[in-house]
């Protein structure tokens, strides 16, 4: 399962992971035994807790076996005992690839481990990786693009004056898939000696994230995407550019 | 931030509660003290078996 096998990550960062279902302890034996797992997989027989938490999923027939089960989620909590985040959402289809949570939630960049597809041009060289190299149907897969300039070179954030090309990551629409808006990190401003507009740059090296939820595909998949940008000295820009991402990925039937 | 139509329990800056369960190998884990001071993430997963 893919949160055992990222456990060493988790451990290594000082996090100690646990699970919670309303399972017995025989069927959380027999699945940890299928699927060799070794971290705390807890049974709330009864929903006790999960009704303490008061998560418990109301719409469902009580008479049916499955009541008593949750709305799925996640919590992180810090040392301090705390809540620092949480994870829901709003269909119980949606899970989170592991290194994705890691990345989003714990702020522990693990190594993407998807295939990364990386263009390089006079400018600059851009990697786009998924963070894993497969999917369950419903998982949410993070999508990290890795940009780096030499030193003089820089391209532009938003806002823009007219005229300008913002740097744009775009998942080309995909049947079976949803893409999330990208997130950019801020840019900063650059006031050029012969003009009084500011403009907003990127140097060095920046990371745009987004993520995929591959949310009724149950087959293998390629997604393509684009990078637009415009890439510039203090002297001189250079021609617009448009590079092409094509990014595999795996789809793994759920163990059941 | 997707819409969320149903609670999710303990807000952010909340103490988690405590509380012991047993594990697959049917031994009670105290969760305070299984995590022993470390940060912790508890995943809650409808279930195993189907």
């Amino acid at each position: 399962m893919e949160l055992q096998a990222n456990l060493s990550i988790f451990e290594a960062n000082g996090v100690a992971v646990f699970a919670v279902s309303y399972d017995s302890v025989a069927t959380l034996a027999a699945f940890a035994e299928a699927h060799s797992i070794t971290y705390p997989l807890l049974s709330d027989e009864g929903s006790v807790f999960i009704d303490r938490l008061g998560i418990r999923n109301t719409t469902i027939d009580p008479t049916g076996r499955a009541w008593g089960v949750p709305h799925p989620g996640t919590y992180f909590i810090g040392t301090d005992g705390r809540v620092t985040d949480k994870i829901f959402h709003e269909t119980h289809r949606t899970r989170d690839a592991a290194p994705t949570m890691l990345y989003e939630h714990l702020g522990i960049a693990a190594p993407a481990t998807g295939t990364a597809d990386r263009q390089t041009t006079d400018t600059l060289t851009a990697v786009a990786a998924f963070d894993a190299e497969s999917f369950v149907r419903g998982e949410r897969v993070g999508l990290r693009v890795t940009i780096a300039m030499p030193p003089g070179i820089h391209i532009y954030g938003r806002p823009l004056p007219e005229g300008y090309i913002p740097t744009t990551f775009a998942i080309t629409a995909t049947e079976g898939i949803t893409a999330e808006p990208v997130r950019y990190p801020a840019p900063r401003p650059l006031r050029m000696d012969w003009t009084d507009e500011e403009l907003m740059i990127y140097e060095d090296e920046i990371v745009l994230t987004t993520a995929v939820t591959f949310t009724d595909q149950q087959d293998d998949v390629t997604i393509s995407a684009i990078l637009d940008y415009q890439a510039c000295t203090t002297d001189e820009c250079f021609v617009p550019q448009t590079l092409r991402f094509t990014l595999p990925m795996r789809f793994h039937p759920f163990p059941q | 931030m997707e819409t969320l139509t149903f609670p999710t329990g303990p807000a952010i800056g909340e103490i988690f509660p405590d509380f012991i369960l047993p594990d697959q190998h049917g031994k009670p884990v105290p969760f305070g003290m299984a995590r022993a001071g470390r940060a912790a993430m508890i995943v809650v997963h409808r279930s195993a078996s189907w």
